[in-house]
């Protein structure tokens, strides 16, 4: 059942027609498995996929399957010596190869990563990425997918980062993509709200929260045909299925002493560390009230909430009832009280067929 | 000691050792160098009655001989051979037991080739990072690393004795770190070592963080039953002890 994240839509396809996604991680956390699971959703739609080896390729029940296809460019031993002079060669290859995949039946295109090209040549990958995302088009159950290593790419090819500091490739793909997917582990919702958790320090990229790759956070930005882009914040967790299950954020903080160091033992199952024990928790569970544990209250006694449900609102009688002969009538749906607001479009007016309240979790 | 069984039992490695054609990746700081988890794995492979080949970038055969002999480990009894990394020039005029068994040239083919011709080993590559001070770039470095990578992974361990497997040691700073970046997208464990957070101490030597690499969620069936850990250890003269932060054997 959907929960209204427009992850969970494109991840199951249940909506959206992306044909470029690209799965961003770091060191501090990898892509590998939502990327796994993201194809295991595509078989089970339905899909043929294509698997593009340029590393180890994907797990077995995924390049076993009689809806896989793989094709192999990872370098040979006995190809590492040579010369990279034939990487133009290597890429129109690689670039014909998917687009005859791509122009029979609706397809899943995995690239495993496309670190491998991006040290090759940078803008050969995307021209490569640009070129078969043109020949999917936008109303294709068509899609390729790619992981890609944000912290790493721009150095790869002995450039570095702009000005501003943002990575060059990054800036680009994200305007090639229809979605981009940037992965963090879940101790970077502490470095996003500095005060009430940490300092605001990132974390280094080699530290006991990172050990869990099944769960994390997922920024997704998603750019859709209206020409809307939207931004989303949720956590995804691969369960024992290997299904991708995605959930939003409910953060409440009890900041009960300064933060230490986890145990090996708390942090061994990738679970929350326990309250009271002089850590930060993040509690999931939206019913818990953020004026439980104060020191003064906040909360409402049986009458106080009492008197204000029985409180009339100034405006609320003109919304309902309408007058009619002297006598108040309950106002008709088709009619509207003298509270209902009638707009007539203008001629300027550019109609959106999206549903503005597509983003609501209703 | 040179067999952690502290280390095995809260890590929960099976026989000490990571999975078959896995690759692992030590990084080490200045002070705390994770030379020290390399006697381990090669006595826990010995125990198996595996092969070890050790190729150094950062010290002669006779530096590893000394480390493993104080821990007990009788190297000439198994089967260990060593690659010379450390100078090109030939070292045929040693004695029988210091002699490496190969010295890389210029050419890695020649090296790749030798090492395609070896039974199934635990490769362990000490000072990968210097290739980087060589003036090498990341690319061939990784270059070298995906090859010897392959060729492990191509070995067949055809029966519960013998081990194959990649280890990586490295130290870890701001001029590496690229390096390590890409080295954890490529490795199934990643274990760093580095000095105490809190500062000096006479009872600890340093901190070990283990985590899983990028590659640990594709071992099969997800049979690794691995732990990370965030460890503090003492090096001794003749062992290593590892122990949770606070509980070190002097304080308790």
């Amino acid at each position: 059942m959907s929960n209204g994240l427009s992850i969970k839509r494109i991840a199951l396809h249940q909506q959206y027609s992306v044909p470029l996604i690209i799965l961003s991680e770091t060191a501090q956390q990898t892509s590998l498995p939502l990327l796994e699971a993201m194809t295991r959703e595509s078989l089970h739609f339905g899909l043929r996929v294509v698997v593009v080896c340029l590393e180890r390729g994907l797990s077995d029940d995924i390049m076993h399957t009689s809806n896989t296809t793989h094709i192999n460019y990872r370098l040979l031993v006995d190809q590492m010596a040579e010369c990279p002079t034939s990487s133009v060669a290597l890429f129109a290859e690689l670039e014909k190869n998917i687009g005859e995949f791509i122009h029979g039946d609706a397809v899943m295109v995995v690239f495993d990563d496309i670190e491998p090209l991006l040290s090759a040549s940078h803008a050969l990958t995307l021209a490569l990425l640009r070129n078969a995302r043109h020949l999917i088009g936008n109303n294709s159950k068509s899609r390729i997918l790619a992981r890609f290593p944000r912290d790493i790419a721009d150095q790869l090819d002995g450039r570095f980062q702009s000005i501003t500091g943002q990575s060059l490739v990054q800036n680009t793909l994200s305007c090639i993509a229809d979605a981009v997917i940037d992965i963090f582990p879940m101790s970077a919702l502490k470095t996003w709200m500095p005060g009430w958790y940490s300092d605001g320090r990132a974390q280094p990229f080699v530290s006991i929260g990172n050990n869990d790759c099944r769960r994390g956070l997922v920024r997704l930005e998603h750019k859709r045909r209206s020409g809307k882009v939207g931004y989303e914040l949720s956590k995804f967790e691969i369960n024992e299925q290997k299904r991708p299950e995605f959930s939003l954020i409910q953060t409440t903080a009890q900041l009960s002493s300064a933060a230490s160091i986890p145990d090996a033992g708390q942090c061994a199952s990738g679970s929350t560390p326990v309250p009271g024990s002089g850590q930060l928790e993040i509690i999931s569970d939206a019913r818990d009230h953020p004026a439980t544990n104060l020191s003064f209250n906040l909360s409402l006694t049986e009458k106080q909430r009492q008197d204000r449900a029985s409180v009339e609102l100034p405006y609320l009688e003109a919304q309902l009832y309408q007058k009619s002969n002297s006598r108040l009538i309950p106002a008709v749906a088709k009619d509207g009280g003298d509270g209902e607001i009638h707009y007539q479009l203008d001629d300027e007016d550019d109609w959106d067929e999206d549903d503005p309240d597509d983003d609501l979790e209703i | 000691m040179a067999t952690y069984k502290t280390l095995s039992s809260k890590l929960n490695l099976t026989n000490g050792l990571p999975e078959v054609s896995t690759t692992m990746i030590v990084a080490g700081g200045l002070e705390a160098d994770g030379i020290v988890m390399i006697p381990h794995l090669i006595n826990n492979v010995f125990e198996k009655q595996g092969s070890v080949i050790l190729l150094s970038f950062k010290h002669p055969f006779n530096h590893y001989l000394h480390i493993m002999r104080k821990m007990g480990v009788n190297a000439s009894r198994h089967k260990l051979q060593f690659v010379n990394g450390l100078v090109e020039t030939d070292l045929s005029s040693l004695p029988p037991t210091t002699r490496p068994h190969f010295t890389l040239g210029a050419d890695w083919t020649e090296f790749y080739s030798w090492l395609k011709s070896q039974p199934p080993s635990l490769l362990i590559i000490d000072g990968l990072c210097s290739l980087l001070d060589l003036g090498h770039d990341v690319k061939v470095v990784m270059s070298f690393f995906t090859a010897c990578q392959q060729i492990v992974e191509n070995w067949q361990v055809r029966s519960d004795d013998g081990y194959a497997g990649l280890v990586a040691n490295m130290l870890l700073d701001e001029f590496t770190e690229l390096l390590a970046r890409s080295l954890i997208r490529r490795s199934h464990y990643f274990f760093n070592f580095e000095d105490l957070e809190s500062g000096a101490s006479t009872d600890v030597s340093g901190q070990l963080t283990a985590i899983p690499g990028h590659l640990h969620c594709q071992i099969q069936s997800g049979s690794s039953k691995f732990k990370p850990a965030l460890l503090h250890y003492k090096v001794t003269d003749t062992t290593v002890q590892f122990f949770s932060p606070g509980q070190s054997s002097t304080i308790l």
